[in-house]
């Protein structure tokens, strides 16, 4: 029989290429295919989806599975990545407060500062001061603005309103005399009564001024300079909202606390150091440059860091069959990012960016699980089944069927746990490496800049473009090009953004506007893609020098994205560097180089 | 009747409600309130008999905003449309279970929504037990049905059960 297969088990796809192999005749790949890799990387359940990928692929053929001569399994440098997210700062609001918002429709406009009321205590109010009147939920917009207007017409000055239910306009509507409202405030009896507050709401289109000013704020309430100092968070926090309330407590303040968010140790071949995270990715990263050759990474028990980095080396040990100790980290990736946060102490719900610092980390092991699996898939298949050769020079095996490459070559995996490269010399030597933090990082970053809790929309946001629906019958690309449809869209979907998926469009639940999460979006590859492919290839170029490459092919899962290739491709041009994607054998694109690399590898082999 | 529904005839730019048969105020109040709230004008007219869904669509083409509403007091059934639908494909249609004063104030402010092409509202699926989900329009009580099923639809089935626990008996 002279069919061979070659299986790669990535940490997210499963691929295989099939060939025909007679002596004294080239290799002929007759197929191939890709499904989703099923259990962590290395794990017996991968069996499961490698059946299903080699079923798919001798299914065209009409080839029975045992036809099969040998299956090659990949050598996989056993490889887990995992992400985790430290938050650096914090908003806390203690003893005063503050409501900063954008209510779809307040009501009036301007500024008002006065002393807060609840509406029921008005008619007992004096009517020497200025009040900013507290309105429940329970009273209708109508009661409350009869009350307002009996109020105003026994000459109490009312400066503004703030309001539990979304009525701000209707009650506006129907005062004898105008001032701002401020509405859609959920935990209204948080208000303190009897306290100095200033309100303010801007015209539409606009943001309010006065309370996203520290100075404004002192001049309102006569603050001293140090009391000046604590209102600055606040400020901060208003900034861009179109309504917004501060009331002053007697020793209130807000502040922005620093979480301690616990430090790691940097361990390399010759030197050692350590770094708080609360520096930030950029201090963090310097550092593991300096350090790098990485041996292990330690990070102190009991905080968020060290959370993520035991549970890591856990999975890896149970995966391995070995003790956590022999496990180490072998690289991290940090990034900085800003995570929209509840302030704490907050009436309306507020979000207020917070500064974050976003790890990847990697662990390694040297006991391969592949030869363990190897013989249970052998048992399953009744083939032999075999592991070939090291995965990056599998990689670029495939790589090199790309028309148009020779060695030297460079060759970057892009995947969703780890970012590869690996370099082939003229003389046929090989060096790789392996990095943390690859899509699924981005997938993260995504997730936690937007705010949705949800990483299957984060990864569909990550994949497909994104467009405005403008009315029933259309909608905008991220491109500016307007789409129009035959029948009516879905209402769930008018007025939102939408990410265009393979099954149609899917509403993105956040009020943030298109070209904002497209800035994320974008920012978040690069953050990680980007970044990694420089520190990637300046391991693996000659002498550590990126310009001494002068072919470079993209390969792997994230090749396939509509945008990496190309913000790879433009941080490369500086250096000289052919980038591109792959095409290997010259038409599966960046898909298949590995389980392509298999099976050449053993022609090779057979030849020689 | 449709004279006055013709564009042209009234310039100004609002959401037009067209009111059929005796409608309780409360309704159109809470329908009008929503539209008030997001600051998009309606105008009400009182119109005589007709299909619900066909004088929603006639509102929805008068308006100068291309939304229309109808409210038809006699089937107890509330259409919004657009001027861009087809007249059988109404963007949304209430009927009387629908007429609590939260959905109805929902309705509007899907209406001004829809102008302003902001997101439309979606009552979340949790049951509301504060008092302004409250029935607005109790009066009508509605004709001789039983859930969804007709007098007819039930006598039917009323008469197979009995058919089959009289065979199944008669077996024992």
């Amino acid at each position: 029989m002279p069919y061979i297969a070659g299986v790669d088990i990535g940490n997210n796809t499963t691929e295989v290429a099939i060939a025909e192999l007679r002596p004294g005749i080239d290799v002929q790949f007759v197929s191939c295919s890709i499904v989703r890799t099923v259990g962590i990387k290395g794990t017996l359940r991968n069996i499961l989806g490698v059946i299903d990928a080699l079923d798919r692929a001798l299914e065209p053929l009409q080839i029975p599975r045992k036809d099969l001569r040998t299956v090659f399994l990949n050598e996989a440098t056993p490889v887990i990545g995992d992400v985790a997210m430290e938050t650096i700062t914090e908003t806390v609001i203690t003893e005063s407060a503050m409501i900063g918002h954008n209510p779809s429709t307040p009501g009036g406009l301007g500024l008002g500062v006065g002393a807060t009321v609840s509406l029921e205590e008005l008619p007992r109010a004096s009517s020497d001061k200025q009040w900013i009147v507290v309105i429940h939920g329970h009273i209708e917009f109508e009661e409350a603005a009869r009350q307002l207007n009996r109020a105003t017409d026994r000459h109490l000055q009312i400066a503004g309103a703030i309001a539990q239910k979304d009525d701000g306009v209707l009650i506006h509507n129907r005062l004898n005399s105008p001032m701002p409202i401020v509405d859609e405030v959920q935990h209204i009896d948080r208000i303190p009564l009897g306290m100095p507050a200033a309100i303010e709401v801007a015209p539409v289109g606009k943001t309010i001024e006065k309370l996203s000013n520290p100075y404004d704020i002192a001049t309102l309430f006569g603050l001293t300079p140090d009391e000046t100092r604590s209102v600055v968070p606040i400020a901060r926090a208003l900034t861009g909202t179109r309504s917004a309330v501060v009331i002053k407590t007697p020793s209130g303040d807000i502040r922005q606390r620093r979480i301690p968010a616990g430090k790691i140790t940097i361990i390399g071949k010759k030197m050692k150091a350590e770094v708080e995270i609360e520096d930030g990715a950029e201090a963090i990263m310097e550092k593991v440059a300096q350090v790098a050759p990485l041996v292990e990474i330690q990070a102190d028990a009991g905080t968020n860091v060290g959370g993520m980095i035991g549970t890591v080396r856990k999975v890896m040990a149970d995966l391995t069959d070995q003790p956590v100790s022999a496990i180490t980290v072998q690289d991290i990736l940090a990034v900085d990012t800003l995570v929209p946060q509840k302030v704490l102490g907050s009436l309306a719900g507020e979000y207020s960016l917070g500064n974050a610092v976003g790890l990847a980390a990697m662990v390694e092991t040297h006991k391969m699980p592949m030869q363990r699996l190897a013989r249970k898939l052998e048992e399953e298949i009744e083939v032999p089944v075999l592991v070939g050769g090291v995965e990056a020079e599998m990689a670029i095996l495939g790589a090199l069927t790309t028309p148009g490459t020779s060695p030297p070559l460079a060759v970057l995996d892009l995947g969703g746990g780890s970012t590869d490269a690996s370099l082939i010399k003229e003389s046929g030597e090989i060096r790789s490496t392996h990095l943390a933090g690859a899509g699924d990082m981005v997938t993260l970053l995504i997730n936690k800049e937007i705010g949705l809790e949800d990483s299957v929309l984060a990864e569909q946001i990550k994949f497909f473009p994104l467009a405005k629906v403008e009315s029933l019958f259309n909608m905008r690309h991220e491109d500016g090009s307007v789409q129009f449809f035959a029948e009516p869209l879905d209402p769930r979907l008018f007025g939102r953004v939408v990410v265009i998926t393979d099954n149609g469009p899917l509403a993105i639940d956040t009020r943030e506007p298109l070209a904002k999460i497209v800035e994320v979006r974008k920012n978040a590859k690069k953050k990680v893609f980007v970044k990694n492919a420089i520190r990637a290839l300046r391991q693996v170029a000659p002498a550590n020098n990126i310009r001494l490459i002068s072919f470079l092919t993209m390969v792997g899962g994230s090749a396939l994205d509509f945008e990496i290739p190309k913000m790879i491709s433009d941080a490369l041009i500086e250096y000289g560097v052919v980038t591109g994607r792959a095409n290997v054998r010259g038409k599966e694109g960046p898909r298949n180089a590995v389980a392509t690399g298999l099976v050449l590898a053993q022609a090779e082999k057979e030849k020689g | 009747m449709t004279d006055e529904l013709l564009p042209g005839n009234k310039a100004k730019p609002v959401v037009r409600i067209s009111v059929m048969g005796s409608v309780p105020e409360a309704v159109i109040q809470c329908i009008c309130w929503g539209l008030e709230e997001e600051g998009i004008p309606a105008e009400i007219q009182k119109v005589s008999n007709g299909p619900t869904l066909l004088l929603a669509k006639q509102a929805a083409d008068a308006s100068k905003l291309n939304v229309g509403i109808c409210i038809n007091g006699d089937s107890e059934k509330i259409v919004l449309h657009h001027r861009d639908l087809p007249s059988e494909k109404p963007l949304f249609v209430l009927t009387a279970e629908d007429f609590h004063a939260t959905r109805l104030r929902i309705l509007g402010t899907n209406a001004a929504r829809l102008v302003k092409g902001e997101p439309l509202v979606f009552e979340k699926k949790q049951n509301h037990h504060d008092e302004s989900s409250k029935t607005v329009s109790p009066e009508k009580e509605g004709s001789e049905k039983i859930g969804s099923l007709t007098q007819e639809q039930v006598e039917i089935l009323v008469t197979r059960i009995v058919t089959k626990i009289m065979d199944s008996e008669s077996r024992d």
